[in-house]
């Protein structure tokens, strides 16, 4: 990736555009642990490619290309949030809203539904785009404390929903029916 | 709810998603405003055609092995096991990967297209005929798709000048909701593809063995694609399981007695060595009276919910979980209590310290005869989440000085110390207040068990 990033920073668009499909999928699970609109993922998206070409020369460092762009993404996605006053609560979608995505990518958006709002964006970074917990405090905003604490929390709590399909009482296991 | 396990999150986490029209419009009009050229989506529907729900992905013992030759983009070995079948491909990464367009040259009389390489003749969409071209990149990222567990009976032949494997199975488990039960698998390890075609119940087999005999499949090499990294990702993956299994090991032998310190006492830690630190006191006090509230992390977000008028701290109803089984074992109402603790540290070396971690974070240990400690098998946390993270979290809430602010300030608590430079400040923590006589400031920055360093500061 080091060496599309020093072409593109040269202005080469066809490196530019090949690092940008590169890196669209983990664009769009972290967006879309924002903002449930896929219009405003549309948007958070093409904004941070945009911004993305122009600043891409102010990249030091290249290999940091992945945090940096992430971050611009991050901030678009709460600009929009922001700008929207909308609430990422995604049990409130409207029936008819991005049902045909839904369908498609089925497991991914039942996942995200079922993730806790303040773990999601947090689990994509750790497990999709392997960022460590200090360069996800570090785009998040978070306490350092916070993200580790955050992460282990968020295991547990899968691990207890994922034991949830049985009920433990005294030591044995009772199937949910 | 339904739950996963970590496993089955990062499997999930981690899977390439189909992107919305108007996401590929807009991505695809911005490098369109870039270049001047114009960009289009390529055919990223073709990536996820009709599989909507992964299969799961079950390890087999190799039975029986057949390979192929070894200069095109792939090789496989093909796993049979009574009724599971598998395959283990190993990628070609010199070949550049493409997109695959397949049309079919014949459909059966009555059945329709109504999506990219879908057909049906009752307009249910549950069953029918799909084709699903797997390009060489797709195919290393996941081919795990291929496997099936339910098989009932496997024919291999060559079908479109192609081997083929002709598969029926007892059902789709993938597609419990649909009448799928047939497969026929095209590969095609020469020009670097597989052609999927997945038949229903309303369709013989010999009529789907036609159309994948008939099939044009075609290699778009002005589409080239990239493998996912997927060696870094398994070594990322194993190295993360060997890290959990190593804490796990930390974690049952416990803390010897030369990683704990009383009150007063100095002590380097092995992350920060040259900075020596000392607990110089720690009290319990009622209110966060006095305490300016621009010196909490998030006054606003996170304390001021707990705090009462007269600035004491409402009770909470908090769980107590074993730490192996994750078992809720008890629930309770407890009191809290503001924890201040004072701290002085000098950096004796030569260098200045970055992101000094000044404060540790609360933990519980057990006191052992032989003068080691013993981690927890329970741990605590807030029945309300929404605003438990205080309670869950350990973390100080308070300092007197904090250094990173504004864009920093993720690095609220941790402080940079030039060399021979002396910091004294304080800091605040959330407790509860019946268990004030067992509580440890672990001043491991990591993860790692081996680094944790322990001040006993109960308040007996």
């Amino acid at each position: 990736m080091r060496y599309l990033v020093v072409k593109a920073q040269k202005k080469n668009e066809a490196a530019f555009v090949q690092l940008m499909e590169m890196n669209k999928q983990g664009m769009y699970k972290v967006a879309k642990s924002y903002l449930h609109h896929e219009e405003d993922v549309a948007d958070a998206m093409q904004n941070t490619i945009l911004i993305c070409y122009e600043k891409l020369a102010t990249l030091r460092e290249p290999q940091y290309f992945k945090t940096w762009m992430i971050r611009i993404l991050i901030n678009e996605c709460k600009d929009i949030l922001r700008k929207n006053r909308e609430l990422c609560l995604m049990d409130e979608l409207p029936e008819a809203e991005g049902r045909d995505m839904e369908q498609e990518n089925l497991e991914f958006m039942e996942l995200l539904k079922s993730m806790d709002e303040k773990y999601r964006t947090l689990l994509i970074l750790y497990y999709v785009e392997g960022f460590n917990t200090r360069e996800i405090a570090e785009l998040l905003e978070l306490n350092e404390h916070t993200v580790k604490t955050r992460l282990v929390r968020a295991r547990r709590s899968f691990a207890k929903e994922y034991q949830g399909e049985n009920i433990i009482v005294g030591g044995r296991t009772y199937e949910r029916i | 709810m339904k739950g996963y396990s970590e496993k089955e999150m990062k499997r999930i986490l981690r899977q390439d998603l189909v992107l919305p029209e108007e996401v590929n419009d807009k991505v695809y009009g911005a490098y369109s405003s870039l270049s001047g050229q114009e960009y289009r989506p390529a055919r990223t529907r073709s990536y996820r055609k009709w599989l909507l729900v992964g299969t799961a992905a079950a390890m087999l013992a190799v039975t029986s092995l057949g390979v192929l030759a070894a200069n095109g983009f792939f090789t496989k070995q093909t796993v049979e096991q009574e009724n599971k079948l598998s395959y283990d491909f190993q990628m070609n990464y010199e070949l550049t990967p493409c997109e695959v367009k397949a049309v079919p040259g014949y459909i059966p009389e009555g059945y329709t297209e109504y999506g990219e390489g879908k057909y049906d003749k009752d307009g249910e969409h549950k069953n029918g005929i799909s084709i699903c071209e797997v390009n060489a990149a797709w195919l290393n990222a996941e081919a795990e798709f291929l496997q099936v567990e339910n098989l009932k009976d496997l024919e291999k032949t060559t079908l479109a000048n192609m081997e083929a494997h002709v598969l029926t199975l007892d059902f789709d488990s993938s597609r419990t909701q649909y009448g799928f039960d047939k497969r026929i698998y095209l590969f095609n390890p020469t020009d670097g593809y597989i052609v999927v075609v997945y038949g229903g119940n309303d369709i013989p087999m010999d009529e789907l063995k036609k159309v994948a005999d008939n099939l044009d499949v075609t290699v778009d090499e002005s589409q080239p694609l990239e493998y996912a990294d997927k060696e870094l990702k398994a070594k990322e993956d194993a190295a993360k399981e060997e890290y959990e299994a190593r804490q796990k090991a930390a974690r049952a032998k416990g803390a010897g007695a030369d990683q704990v310190a009383q009150i007063g006492e100095v002590f380097q830690n092995k992350i920060h060595s040259g900075v020596e630190t000392t607990v110089v006191s720690a009290r319990l006090v009622d209110s966060v009276e006095g305490y300016a509230k621009e010196n909490f992390f998030d006054y606003d977000g996170e304390m001021s919910y707990w705090v009462n008028e007269d600035g004491t701290l409402k009770a909470y109803e908090r769980m107590t979980c074993a730490q192996e089984s994750m078992e809720e074992v008890s629930r309770e109402t407890t009191g809290q209590k503001i924890l201040e603790v004072k701290f002085k540290a000098e950096n004796q070396s030569q260098k200045t310290v970055d992101y000094w971690m000044g404060a540790g974070r609360l933990s519980r240990m057990e006191a052992q005869a032989d003068g080691t400690y013993k981690y927890p098998d329970f741990y605590t946390e807030a029945v309300d989440r929404d605003h438990g993270l205080i309670q869950s979290e350990a973390s100080p809430v308070w300092v007197d000085k904090p250094q990173h602010t504004g864009e920093n300030r993720n690095h609220f608590f941790y402080r940079d110390i030039q060399p021979g430079e002396t910091l004294e400040y304080t800091v605040l923590y959330v407790v509860d207040e019946d268990m004030t006589g067992n509580m440890y400031l672990n001043f491991n920055s990591l993860d790692e068990h081996e680094y944790d360093f322990f001040v006993d500061i109960s308040v007996k």
